[in-house]
């Protein structure tokens, strides 16, 4: 393995998504190159900043007390321009010379605050930028796999992305009509409940429910439908409740919800 | 001199019989995967060989009349009625006997992937692997014993029983089951995030399941389709399981 494979690979290796052997390889890579060794230590410290400053934000605080110590510098320079100061005796000028200086130092503290508060919000979005893109290719990319637990790990990593694009939402509908395990199917559809307000997944529930043939899909999407309130799907439901190869509970199922829907 | 006299004669004896084996052994040194699909009962064992074994002493091998002839409604290459074939890292194992013959009983290293599908209505056994394992069947019992997982099963009509030595933290674990019970025993301390649905059934449990705080809505939900979301020792891998119209029984070691 080079150094571009072991790059694209370290987030699988340290989600413990390789197998035997490619983990073998990356470890080993990793012992011998330093390069390696340092992408992957930033990795670790990436995700671990993630998770340690989510909750970290501006203190309202801090902006408001800075502005009203702006207003108050501004209001001394006000004044100074206005009228000259003229201190009757050396003990005042120095007692005035004091407080400037100190006025001038926490001034200075607290904008330098606020500007370090100011980069650590630029730095959060960055790292969440880098969050979602992470999740996103890791997402597509185990959707590939071979593996049913890995489909089913990529469905539960684009349930943590709070705005997933098009593609995702694409690869998920795949994934809930066209895999070949229920257990991946089900796993998807349940993850796109709550996306269950777009069109594009309302259709393709729609979808699933005309195609799908195995009785626990067949109870997850009447419900979801009806949950919904998906009028659309009255016609199938319909159907599937005078088809006599239903079975009973299905039917027992869809006629409680049909009462529901119509 | 006297005493190597037996061993040579042992080695000869131990020769001769191997050659009368009709084993089938195909090596797995660089497979990752073993796909096995079977119309048959599917008995899947570990051993300490690096290869795939489908031995003499507990398969039924075709009839002495067809050696040498090619078979017109399946595939054979190993004289079982079993089509072996090597696709890249996956090994693809079709048995092409009818349902009611005798079961088909492999041999694998315990750290091999399987998926293992009962293309018409059979039971699958599978023990001692410490791999993924995927098992499929429609109206078939599939018992896994001793396993770390992750595993995944789809039972349309029979019942699952599955015994964890250790819940592997790689990926998720999934049993559906439409028809049947399922029963699962998993070690006390095991760490998961267990998602829990017995529309029709009942959950049964010794766990110390935690339930997860959900919106109101979602509770509502959860509710109307008995569905539980818990956490166990403060959460971990996630397990799905789902018996659509059976019970679920989860018990601790």
């Amino acid at each position: 393995m080079n150094c571009k494979e072991i790059k694209y690979l370290i987030t699988y290796y340290q989600d413990n998504n390789l197998d035997y052997v490619s983990k073998t390889l990356v470890e080993e890579h990793i012992k011998s190159c330093s390069s390696c060794t340092q992408i992957h230590q930033e990795f670790i410290y990436l995700i671990d900043t993630i998770n340690q400053i989510q909750e970290e934000l501006p203190d309202n605080d801090l902006e408001l007390a800075f502005n009203d110590m702006l207003a108050k510098e501004k209001e001394v320079l006000k004044i100074s321009k206005s009228r000259v100061l003229k201190p009757k005796n050396k003990l005042l000028k120095s007692i005035l010379k004091v407080a400037a200086a100190l006025l001038l130092m926490i001034s200075s503290y607290l904008f330098g605050s606020y500007k370090r508060n100011t980069s650590q919000i630029n730095e959060i979005a960055i790292l969440r930028q880098e969050k979602t893109k992470m999740l996103t290719i890791a997402t597509l990319s185990l959707m590939e796999n071979e593996s049913a637990s890995k489909r089913i790990q990529a469905v539960k990593y684009s349930q943590e992305l709070e705005n997933p694009d098009d593609e995702i939402l694409n690869a998920l509908i795949n994934e809930m009509l066209y895999d070949k395990l229920v257990n991946v199917r089900l796993a998807a559809a349940r993850a796109l409940e709550r996306f269950s307000e777009n069109n594009m997944v309302k259709n393709a529930y729609i979808q699933a429910l005309r195609t799908e043939e195995n009785t626990s899909m067949q109870i997850e999407l009447i419900e979801i439908l009806a949950y919904i309130k998906e009028m659309r799907a009255i016609p199938k439901m319909k159907e599937l409740l005078n088809d006599e190869n239903t079975p009973i509970f299905i039917k027992d199922q869809l006629k409680s919800e049909l009462k529901n829907l119509i | 001199m006297k005493l190597k006299k037996p061993i040579a004669l042992i080695t000869i004896i131990f020769l001769i019989f191997d050659g009368f084996s009709q084993d089938y052994v195909h090596s797995t040194k660089d497979i990752d995967k073993v796909e096995i699909i079977a119309n048959t009962r599917i008995i899947l064992k570990t051993h300490n060989n690096p290869s795939l074994l489908i031995s003499d002493s507990e398969n039924k091998h075709i009839k002495k009349g067809a050696l040498g002839l090619k078979p017109t409604f399946g595939k054979d290459n190993t004289d079982f009625n079993v089509f072996v074939e090597q696709n890249n890292s996956t090994l693809r194992v079709e048995s092409f006997q009818p349902r009611i013959a005798d079961p088909l009983v492999i041999y694998l290293p315990e750290t091999i992937k399987i998926s293992v599908e009962s293309r018409i209505n059979n039971d699958i056994n599978i023990s001692d692997f410490k791999n993924e394992v995927e098992a499929k069947t429609n109206r078939g019992d599939i018992k896994i014993i001793n396993v770390k997982g992750p595993v995944i099963v789809e039972n349309a009509r029979g019942n699952t029983f599955i015994v964890f030595e250790e819940v592997s933290q790689n990926s998720p674990i999934s049993i559906i089951n439409s028809h049947g019970d399922i029963d699962i025993t998993i070690p006390e301390n095991t760490k998961a995030d267990i998602e829990v649905s017995v529309p029709r059934g009942e959950l049964y449990t010794d766990l110390e399941l935690i339930s997860v705080e959900n919106s109101e809505e979602e509770e509502d939900k959860m509710r109307s389709t008995r569905t539980i979301k818990s956490k166990l020792n403060d959460g971990g891998v996630s397990i799905m399981i789902v018996a659509s119209l059976g019970n679920i029984y989860l018990r601790k070691e």
